[in-house]
């Protein structure tokens, strides 16, 4: 019988240079995040001013400008990259995202509502507590239809009526608006940007930010055992109806955060997760880690790439993703046609 | 530990799927679970592996109430290996069976890595896995993957261990193998109840069978008493040849029992008997004959 060693295999190893190589890639995009703009900026000099607690220009740009936009790129995409990777691993299925089955809609929404309303003048805070509780409604929805063993069909079905509802919804209020500058800003607003964040911003994001990626790194070994099915996960001690309300209010939380500062930024969650599964030899749980440091790679390095392409008015983060994002949706159906049913 | 389930009664949308049955598992012992389609079977697993509430009736282990063992706690005890189960990844042989070491893990990670991963490897062994212990899921034959799957709840290394077809959709070979590895874990002391549809398994392999038919139990006991040729004709609707090998019984289910079908029967034959080498001769043969061997 041929001997197989179980201390630490190669695997081990290469995760944790893995996840090592994705914190590197996030601290260099977050710097880079920093470094780069439309002004000139004496980056080196900027730093010390701010370190050493002087106020010029330099320090004023870095703080309220650039550390806002990165700060934000980092989390939201840290986030975004978890939920997705959470998401896939608990249905079971590949296109579980949080944009493509209506959460980041419906979040954009409860945002919108929140703009429109006046209540967002009243105070900033309602913005995250508008998107988080649309959110939760749309979690809430997408389960009671298709929760449990649902199959792909189902899902994107669910998802798809999740959408339009958001977008009808979304549609209304920008139809009933008074201005139609308001309804413009909101439109701009949509598409999904880190562009012109205050580090208030930044606050109210984080904290609903936080705690959803605490729910969701909560759910990492009942993921793991759910590869084997529901009712095996149950056997092996997991109270699945805990990981579903872990799931569904750490997605809410994370995402609505996300999506109330930033606007809607799609495809995220369903491209990172999908390109590092293999490289984390398909592990549900060592995928949750890698997946949100991917995630915050990723957008960071489009947030980059938005400010670097020569276009007037900049582009918006949401777009770009979008346009990546889509053709990779087309092939992943293409792969998966056969499956679906 | 001792899993007592009493008086069950389970209805699904009004049909009543078991009507109070009595059901025990005990360390060491082999239960076989047999019964037609549609008798319960599943069910019954699952109201014992603690996995479904029954609407009447409780399930006890060690005698506590089923509701008031904690399901981690279960979970280190109790195994339980699902009907026709996937994985949903291609994950890799030896990752999922050291799934079956969830339940021993503590809060935040592995509470004791070396008895884990011996855990691991007697189970992959025992089920004869190692060969492929690093290949993804994926790439196996059904005999391979149910062997992986049975090697992942062998690994739980629990008392009881509850098994629900695991020869389903096997060739010969790996049925046998599979039967065996079951036979020897009783051995070393685990109680185990496998549900399964090949009569002559059943009576080969198990201590005890509990026959289920329409969601009641029609007989229980060693499989000679409950594997007869009336029980056979009223539960599964059969007439079966039957006969003794190596002590053990064989049953081969060869004609339906007239009425149930609307078409007539294809041949009527005399039932057969066998001759103790295993081979079965028609009954008048048999009967003309002083001795059975040919």
């Amino acid at each position: 019988m041929t001997d197989v060693t179980f201390a630490p295999p190669r695997t081990e190893i290469s995760y944790r240079a893995l996840l090592a190589g994705l914190s590197l890639a996030a601290l260099f995009a977050f710097l880079l995040s920093l470094a780069i703009g439309y002004g000139q900026l004496d980056f080196a000099a900027a730093l010390a001013d701010v370190l050493s607690g002087r106020d010029s220009l330099g320090a004023l740009v870095l703080l309220e400008i650039r550390l806002p936009r990165a700060l934000l790129g980092l989390f939201v995409g840290f986030a975004l990259g978890l939920a997705g990777a959470v998401m896939q691993a608990f249905l079971r299925n590949p296109l579980a995202e949080p944009g493509i089955i209506g959460i980041s809609g419906a979040a954009a929404f409860g945002a919108v509502l929140v703009f429109y309303s006046g209540l967002a003048a009243a105070s900033s805070l309602l913005l995250p507590v508008g998107g988080i509780a649309a959110a939760l409604v749309a979690g809430l929805l997408l389960f009671a239809v298709a929760g449990r063993n649902a199959s792909t069909a189902t899902l994107i079905l669910a998802g798809i009526a999740v959408n339009s509802l958001a977008g009808a919804l979304v549609s209304l209020a920008l139809n009933l608006s008074p201005n139609p500058f308001a309804a413009t800003e909101i439109m701009f607003w949509l598409m999904g940007s880190f562009a012109d964040r205050s580090l208030t911003h930044v606050a109210i994001a984080f904290p609903p930010i936080a705690a959803g990626c605490l729910a969701l790194f909560a759910t990492a070994r009942a993921l793991d055992a759910l590869a084997l099915g529901e009712d095996t996960a149950t056997s092996l001690g997991f109270d699945l109806r805990v990981t579903r309300i872990l799931l569904i209010s750490g997605v809410a939380l994370a995402v609505g955060g996300a999506v109330a500062v930033s606007g809607a930024i799609g495809f995220v969650g369903l491209v990172v997760p999908h390109i590092l599964r293999p490289l984390v030899a398909y592990r549900p749980s060592l995928l949750l880690p890698a997946s949100a440091l991917g995630g915050a790679v990723l957008t960071l390095a489009a947030d980059i790439a938005v400010r670097l392409l020569p276009t007037q008015p900049e582009l918006k983060l949401g777009v770009v993703t979008a346009i990546i994002g889509a053709p990779f949706l087309f092939s992943l159906v293409w792969r998966l046609r056969g499956d679906m049913r | 530990m001792i899993i007592s389930a009493s008086g069950i009664g389970v209805k699904r949308g009004g049909a009543t799927i078991l009507e109070s049955v009595h059901a025990v598992a005990r360390p060491g012992e082999m239960v076989g679970l047999i019964g037609p389609n549609g008798a319960g079977k599943s069910t019954l697993i699952e109201v014992m592996a603690g996995l479904r509430k029954p609407d009447l009736g409780h399930v006890f282990y060690d005698g506590r109430l089923a509701a008031s063992v904690p399901r981690r706690k279960l979970a280190r005890r109790l195994a339980y290996l699902e009907q026709g189960a996937k994985v949903d990844w291609p994950l890799a042989v030896e990752k999922i069976v050291a799934l079956g070491r969830l339940p021993h893990a503590g809060v935040f990670s592995a509470r004791d890595r070396e008895a884990d991963a011996d855990a691991v490897k007697r189970a992959m062994q025992a089920a004869d896995v190692l060969a492929f212990a690093e290949r993804a899921f994926t790439s196996l034959s059904g005999g391979e993957r149910a062997r992986v799957l049975l090697a992942r709840a062998l690994a739980v290394e629990a008392e009881i261990l509850l098994a629900d077809e695991p020869t389903d959709a096997l060739d010969p070979l790996h049925q046998l193998n599979v039967m065996e590895l079951l036979r020897r874990t009783a051995h070393r002391g685990t109680g185990i109840v496998v549900v399964l549809h090949d009569l002559t398994l059943a009576s080969r392999f198990c201590d005890r069978l509990i026959l289920l038919s329409g969601g009641r139990v029609a007989a229980e006991g060693a499989p000679d008493d409950v594997l007869t040729d009336n029980n056979l004709a009223e539960c599964y609707g059969v007439r079966s040849l039957t006969g003794v090998h190596g002590g053990r019984r064989f049953i081969v289910p060869w004609q339906r029992t007239s009425g149930s079908w609307s078409e007539p029967l294809l041949e009527e034959s005399e039932p057969g008997i066998a001759n103790g080498q295993g081979r079965i001769v028609p009954f008048a043969t048999a009967r003309s004959r002083p001795t059975l061997d040919w």
